[in-house]
């Protein structure tokens, strides 16, 4: 039936010709071969199918005829042109001329002249045309890049192939080795979009592009990690120094007062479920980044897809971007195999200095005196039972050890003109920076095929990634460690570990553990064929399955008898497929003066994910924790959905002269993420551009070599939210709980079957300039987005019984902001070249509107007219310099104690002001250097901000501006007195105040990238290229930020920097 | 034209396959509304719930919560070390944000809301075996009635929420305590009708039509409905299936004989037995207790000889010299199977109403005679019979004090029902004392999400 429907739309689609008459009268001098297609077209009807490019060749005709036979017209249009054309049904193609062989000539100096044609890499390219210049005598290279033609010394081959620049070479003695470089004009350059690709120089939309050569320079588990500080307005921060976890990625700011702000992220067209696959069990760092499952060295390019024009054609999943990864496909020419190993070392950037074991006890001491209290081996042990002259680093002993890395590729890449293919295999092992033996392991395969049949009208491709992973990591982060008394002791005289009340060891815990192993298959696959001139069907298709395994140990030995918590192990189990099917047409025909192409398309995605949590207990012994039947006990936890989607969508493009662009996208969805009358929402977008540049009046501007306008409007959707909140149902307690021989339902929710999309209006305006030869390239672009009908938990008063209820609220968030980057050509000799591009973005974030906030629990963290990012806590006024307690504003102006939200007062902002990258590529000969600064100007608790820092003086050691405190009437200074007891300094007060609360801005040197190219002397050792190089990530990062570091901020395992050197070739 | 009428024609079919397609079951973890009521099991499944959620966990109100910081509260219980949220309760400042005061209403009427869920659903369905449509009904109304009886007694007038549908329960306000009282003696009543008399398995972890009455006895002794409390306590002493157990170490074993109604352990794992015993009993042999007895007000105060005192309390001397005890009527804390539950309706209680509901109705010798049974359990000798009224009541207040020690707040409410909190709790809260603070707070989220709700005397700013 859905065929049916298919088939229906593509004779929908298909425009049907009407009969004209055959003869033409035309009159026209010095005209553009366009001009002429469109005089026949309009006295014949007959359709001119080309390649704009093609036509630049042309030469301007002059032509006179009247009631002539079209035939004969075309004969004489054509006679002079490097073109020719056929005629098929009521269309006529234009093509390249054939080249033939220069006709043997009487000149006895003509002689055979071969010759290769490689990239810069070293790669052979087929397919290039070689010309003598001035004559159209010429030859192509085959599949080794191999040519050869007769030419006369002295002649001048042009060497010209599409994306490459054009190249000009003297015929003399021997074989000539010619190696084109690519074409570093940024404006050709293809960039991926929804469903299709498209050039920078005619985009309508907001795409920023990293492309394989920077992340690859980047030694990192995850690709996010090597995006960070190069796009703008993409703000990406890691949630921990761990290897494998996850990020926190915002485009253009938070549009939802819910969590889910990540963008869509779509791999070689195909969307893919960007969610973790870990169930509930705690690890260290957090959930993996489903992302790790993509080998970074397999990716090809990432465009970020930004505004409503770019983003549309995703409709309802549109709303916070799209992120189009492409992997690496193969490369005609003969095979090739490269191979590619580095090898590292890292370390957290930063640790915090704290008070020495002396100076910690001596507050200690104060605290007391201050209290008026006598320690006791209960509330003092540090003072009376432990070494008073042990002084331990704690953070050195636990994430302050060096871990390393490696990673080993090996690559197999060839095939035609008509077939490629890639084959590549990746491991890579980081441990980490802590003292056991941990790991994270993953090897990953990845496929590619692409084919295409002789007359190009069929072409199928298919790419394949597997993914084995094995962590080997801890149930916790050990960071809070920082704030162990220096003089605790590990052991008790017995030689075991020591526990004092309810502490925790700061030891025992490592010898808990935790282990995943995820295993991951990525497919997609397109199929097309062209059905008509012009004419394009396809079907692409995707398929992943995932399945993880975790298991955590906590075995007797690390607790504290005292807490009640159980030695335990956790076994998650989860599984996930998905597949999407996406049947497209693709219609192009030059309508006028301009290229008009229209897409259309429908989709049907499955998701299913089901996952299990089994906590066991009652073990027979420590050494059988890691088998669940051996437990005496056994608790499940289930968790399941199934998600389906489905779509229909299009997109008109009409691109008149190269210098008009409209773009249009309509995309309508269907999601069961809501109630069956609500699942429908449409979504469209319409997008301008105007080179101006090309104007003939502008052409007089020598400096300006590029110049574009361009702007859209448009609206997208999130359906970002829970799975079944629209569904009345019960849900099973645990099962492992029988009552009575029973297990147990309970009530899953208010459900609410009303909710609807939330949705985005984004508009968008940018300018795009190019001086002196596109040596100097500016962009720039003002986006603003509305998004309204926000879905959030509407909270119930609990009398009600439930905490609150899905549903869409009467409230706006507007995201606005300038995004901009400068990319400079400064210096471009043979030997020597320097590129420097800068970005920056400054975004801007406010909740317009909640009508009715104060009956919500958003109340007390939102404030109407200010960002959503704000962070609220009591304002911190000085410390009584007769007492040292601190003293806030309180709104009753009593100056005693504030109370929670009452007298809370916005403390900042968490969202940056502004934040961008620096880049600089510098090439000397065989060496390359790049390096990226990653600028950040923001705000963020300090390491006491937060409910869990505790006061000076307690039994926890702090950071060494507690030695500023206040010790006696009289001092002026903004830390408080010493004390035992949080409440006598009001400290649960200060840790939320203004006091903890200052500037996290950071520069951050985020990679460096040095290379020595050796292909030269490696050629002699029969290897075609020879690499050797050194890269480095957050190597160096300048801050004033009080804590451990400003990007992750907290209490957490800080980003490590690495510092790795590798080799690279290719046979 | 034809072009047109094919894309409609597309564009419907299209629209009606996808719908189709988004037509996705109901996840297997779940059960979708229609279904819950529909099958014996199901039903079964969703009463069973209500007693699953009181009980899987600690710290949100049943066991621990009620038993021991209830006696914070009151004068029999304090915790071993400064802890802002108990300490509330021990000085008697209790606050609109304090956590439990928030934590209780949240809980308690999430509880309410799955029984009004089993009400409705009961009473609409068609399919269910008679008998046990009438059992279950009766367990949700029990359930119901126990829950708000809960609450008037900590919050005083509360809404009476008896629908599921947030439309109408969000906006209700306070309902006059007298109201709630009539509500809950309703659903009892009910519930004595719907129920059998004996235990659906044999396990005293359901309530049956004695628990209904038990129950009963309890809420007329609070409305001062003496005859009535006399006669339903009477129904249930004399049911032989019960008794007062001489043994007072088997009195809180699980189904024990004087059991009338308890809450079965579920979070059953490493062995866990109540989360009473898991979290009263220290955890390794020189480890002090958490929850510990207030020394001076209640163990000092034992009559010489009381067996209550040997056999309910637990007492351990650290190495600092100092020595504590702990409530011990529960005593295993990991054992396979499980031995024991968690008490709500025992018979020692019924003795001790019946005393009273008797006493005040100046039937003197009846009333005393009960507290001699519970006196005998204890070791200790009768009362003596030249007792006037006032005395007996008075013995009455000192009994209850020692048979239902950290259980359930028994002695934070027998104080305040008599109006005896003031001259008893005063002196010990010190400072902070004040009589309005025998009503807990209204939760300050709960007003501030339903502006109907008023704030009790004693806490408006």
């Amino acid at each position: 039936m859905r065929w049916t429907a298919f088939l229906i739309l593509a004779a929908c689609l298909n425009v049907s010709a009407t009969t004209y008459a055959q003869r033409v009268t035309v009159k026209l001098q010095n005209a553009s071969l366009e001009e002429v297609f469109s005089a026949v077209k309009r006295q014949t009807g007959y359709l001119f199918f080309y390649d704009r490019e093609l036509l630049r060749s042309a030469e301007k005709v002059t032509i006179q005829a009247s009631n002539q036979p079209l035939e004969s017209f075309l004969l004489a249009v054509f006679k002079d042109q490097p073109l020719d054309y056929s005629v098929k049904d009521k269309t006529i193609f234009i093509k390249p001329k054939p080249v033939t062989p220069a006709a043997p000539s009487a000149n006895a100096a003509r002689q055979e002249v071969t010759g290769t044609v490689t990239g810069t890499d070293g790669t052979p390219l087929p397919g290039v045309t070689i010309r003598i210049k001035g004559t159209q005598a010429g030859a192509t290279t085959d599949v080794d890049g191999k040519f050869k033609l007769n030419a006369e010394p002295g002649d001048v081959l042009v060497i010209s192939y599409i994306g490459f620049e054009q190249q000009e070479v003297t015929v003399g003695a021997g074989a000539l080795s010619i190696r084109l470089k690519p074409n570093i004009s940024a404006l050709d350059e293809a960039v991926v979009i929804g469903y299709g690709s498209a050039v920078r120089k005619s985009l309508t939309g907001s795409v920023s592009s990293v492309r394989s050569k920077d992340i690859a320079n980047s030694p990192v588990t995850d690709p996010l990690a090597a995006m960070q500080g190069r796009v703008p307005g993409l703000f990406i921060t890691a949630n921990s120094g761990l290897p494998g976890t996850t990020f926190n990625v915002t485009l253009r700011g938070q549009n939802s007062l819910l969590k889910a702000n990540g963008p869509l992220f779509v791999i070689d067209g195909v969307p893919y479920l960007e969610e973790s696959m870990n169930t509930t069990i705690p690890v260290a760092g957090g959930n993996q980044s489903p992302l790790a499952a993509l080998n970074p060295a397999d990716i090809e390019r990432i465009d970020v897809l930004k505004d409503a024009d770019a983003t549309a054609i995703y409709g309802s999943r549109a709303a916070n971007g799209v992120v189009m990864i492409t992997t690496k496909k193969g490369r005609a020419g003969k095979t090739s195999v490269n191979a590619n190993v580095y090898s590292g070392a890292s370390r957290v950037v930063n640790r915090m200095p704290m008070l020495s074991t002396a100076e910690y006890l001596a507050m200690r001491k104060e605290a007391f005196a201050n209290d008026n209290l006598t320690p006791t081996t209960d509330n003092a042990p540090d003072l009376l039972e432990w070494s008073q002259t042990e002084n331990n680093d704690w953070q050195k002993r636990l994430i302050g050890n060096t871990a390393n890395q490696t990673e080993a590729q090996l690559s197999a890449s060839g095939g035609t003109a008509q077939t490629r293919y890639l084959l590549s295999g990746t491991f890579r092992r980081e441990t980490t920076v802590l003292p056991n033996d941990l790991a994270y392991k993953r090897g990953t395969g990845h496929f590619s095929l692409d084919h295409k049949s002789k007359n190009s009208r069929f072409g199928f491709r298919v790419s394949a990634n597997y993914t084995g992973d094995k962590n080997n990591s801890l149930p916790s982060d050990m960071s809070y460690v920082f704030s162990l008394s220096p003089n605790y002791p590990v052991y008790g005289p017995d030689g075991k570990f020591y526990w004092f009340s309810s502490d925790q060891n700061p030891i025992a815990p490592l010898s808990r553990t935790y282990n995943s192993k995820l295993r991951s298959l990525i497919t997609n696959g397109e199929i097309r064929y062209t059905v008509l001139p012009g004419l394009t069907a396809k079907v692409t298709g995707g398929y992943t399955n995932t399945t993880m395994e975790q298991m955590q140990i906590t075995p007797p030995s690390s607790l504290n008898a005292q807490s009640s918590a159980n030695a335990s192990t956790y076994f998650g189990d989860t599984k996930a497929h998905s597949y999407v099917v996406e049947p497209q047409l693709e219609f192009k025909r030059a309508i006028g003066k301009g290229d008009l192409s229209v897409l259309a398309g429908t989709s049907w995605q499955e998701n299913i994910r089901d996952g299990k949590r089994t906590d066991a207990s009652r073990f027979s012994g420590e050494e059988f924790m890691h088998i669940m039947d051996s437990a005496g006990v056994r608790n499940e936890n289930l968790n399941y959905y199934m998600y389906r989607y489905n779509s229909i969508f299009g997109r008109v493009t009409y691109n008149r002269d190269g210098k008009y662009i409209l773009n249009a996208n309509f995309r309508r969805d269907g999601s069961t993420r809501f109630g069956p009358d609500n699942r429908w929402g449409n979504f469209g977008s319409i997008g301008a551009a105007w080179i101006f540049s090309d104007e003939p009046w502008m052409k007089q501007l020598s400096w300006l070599s590029h110049g574009k306008l361009r702007g859209s409007y448009g609206s997208v959707g999130s359906d970002n939210i829970g799975y079944y909140d629209y569904l009345a149902s019960w849900a099973a307690s645990n099962s492992a709980y029988i009552y009575d021989g029973s297990t147990g339902l309970t009530p899953s929710r208010i459900a609410n079957p009303e909710y609807h999309w939330e949705v985005s209006r984004k508009s968008e305006g940018g300018i795009e300039l190019g001086f002196l030869k596109n040596r100097i390239l500016f962009n720039a672009g003002y986006y603003h987005s509305l998004t309204d009908n926000q879905l959030i938990d509407l909270s119930l008063t609990p009398q009600v019984g439930f905490s609150g209820l899905r549903d869409n609220f009467d409230a706006v968030v507007q995201n606005a902001g300038w995004e901009m980057d400068l990319t400079t050509d400064n210096i471009r000799r043979d030997h020597f070249s320097w590129t420097t591009s800068v970005n920056i973005t400054i975004p801007k974030n406010k909740l317009k509107k909640f009508d009715g906030i104060e009956k919500t629990v958003y109340r007390d963290k939102y404030v109407v007219g200010e960002p959503l990012t704000i962070v609220k806590g009591y304002q911190f006024q000085y410390v009584d310099p007769a007492n040292g307690k601190p003293v806030f504003w309180t709104k009753d102006g009593s100056g005693g104690r504030p109370v929670e939200f009452t007298d809370f007062v916005i403390l900042g902002n968490a969202m940056p002001e502004y934040y961008g990258g620096l880049q600089n590529s510098l090439k000397y000969k065989k060496v390359e250097l790049d390096f990226l600064f990653q600028f950040v100007q923001q705000e963020g608790g300090e390491y006491n901000y937060g409910r869990l820092a505790n006061a000076y003086g307690m039994r926890f050691n702090q950071g060494r501006e507690a030695l500023d405190r206040w010790q006696k009437p009289g001092d002026i200074t903004d830390i408080p007195r010493a004390t035992t007891t949080q409440a006598n300094t009001l400290f649960d007060v200060y840790r939320l105040s203004s006091a903890v609360w200052g500037n996290a801005s950071y520069i951050r040197l985020k990679n460096v990238s040095l290379r020595y190219d050796l292909s030269e002397y490696a050629r002699k050792i029969k290897l075609n290229r020879l690499v050797v190089y050194a890269n480095a990530q957050n190597l160096l990062t300048f801050t004033n930020y009080k804590g451990i570091d400003p990007e992750t901020q907290g209490i957490r395992l800080p980003p490590v920097k690495a510092i790795t050197a590798g080799i690279q070739l290719s046979l | 034209m034809k072009r047109i009428s094919l894309l409609i024609i597309f564009a419907a079919t299209l629209t009606a396959s996808c719908n189709k397609y988004l037509d996705t079951p109901t996840p297997k973890t779940e059960v979708g509304d229609e279904k819950v009521f529909a099958t014996d099991q199901n039903a079964t499944s969703a009463v069973t719930g209500i007693y699953i959620s009181m009980n899987s966990l600690n710290y949100l109100w049943a066991n621990v919560m009620m038993n021991f910081l209830a006696g914070i509260h009151g004068d029999d219980v304090y915790y071993a070390s400064n802890f802002e949220d108990y300490d509330v309760f021990k000085q008697a400042r209790l606050l609109p944000n304090s956590t439990y005061v928030e934590r209780f209403w949240n809980a308690i009427y999430s509880y309410i809301y799955t029984a009004n869920a089993c009400v409705e659903g009961l009473t609409a369905s068609t399919t269910l075996t008679p008998a046990l449509k009438d059992q279950l009904l009766g367990e949700a109304r029990f359930m119901r009635a126990y829950f708000y009886f809960y609450l008037v007694n900590m919050y005083g007038d509360v809404p009476l929420v008896l629908t599921t549908d947030y439309r109408v329960s969000e906006k209700l306000p306070r309902e006059k305590t007298e109201k709630v009282y009539d509500q809950v003696v309703e659903d009892l009543r009910a519930a004595k009708q719907l129920l059998g008399d004996n235990y659906p398995n044999g396990n005293r972890v359901r309530p049956n039509k004695t628990a209904a009455s038990a129950m009963l006895a309890r809420v007329y002794l609070y409305r001062h409905e003496w005859a009535l409390a006399e006669t339903e306590a009477s129904a249930v002493i004399g049911n032989g299936n019960y008794e007062l157990l001489k043994d007072l170490n088997s009195v809180f074993l699980a189904n024990s004989r004087e059991a009338i109604f308890q809450l079965q352990s579920v979070n059953v794992g490493g062995g866990r037995n109540t989360w009473e015993a898991q979290v009263a009993i220290p955890a390794n042999a020189t480890a002090g207790p958490l929850f510990r007895l207030d020394t001076i007000n209640l163990i000092r105060k034992f009559e010489t000889g009381d067996a209550r005192l040997a056999n309910w309390t637990g007492t351990r001397t650290l190495a600092s010299g100092a020595t504590y005890f702990w409530p011990a009527k529960y005593k295993v804390r990991n054992a396979t199977p499980v031995q024991e539950n968690t008490m709500l309706l025992r018979m020692g209680e019924q003795f001790l109403i019946r005393a009273e509901a008797r006493i005040r109705q100046h039937k003197l010798d009846d009333g005393r005679s009960d507290l001699d049974s519970i006196r005998l359990r204890a070791n200790l000798p009768k009362l003596n019979t030249a007792l006037t009224q006032p005395q007996l009541l008075q013995a009455v207040e000192s009994e209850r004090k020692f048979e239902l020690f950290a259980e359930w707040g028994h002695r934070w409410f027998d104080l305040k029902r008599t109006q005896r909190s003031t001259d008893v709790l005063g002196p010990i809260k010190g400072a902070e004392w004040q009589p309005t603070d025998t009503l807990y707070p209204i939760p300050a989220y709960a007003i501030s999400t339903n502006l109907n709700l008023t704030q009790n005397e004693g806490y408006k700013k």
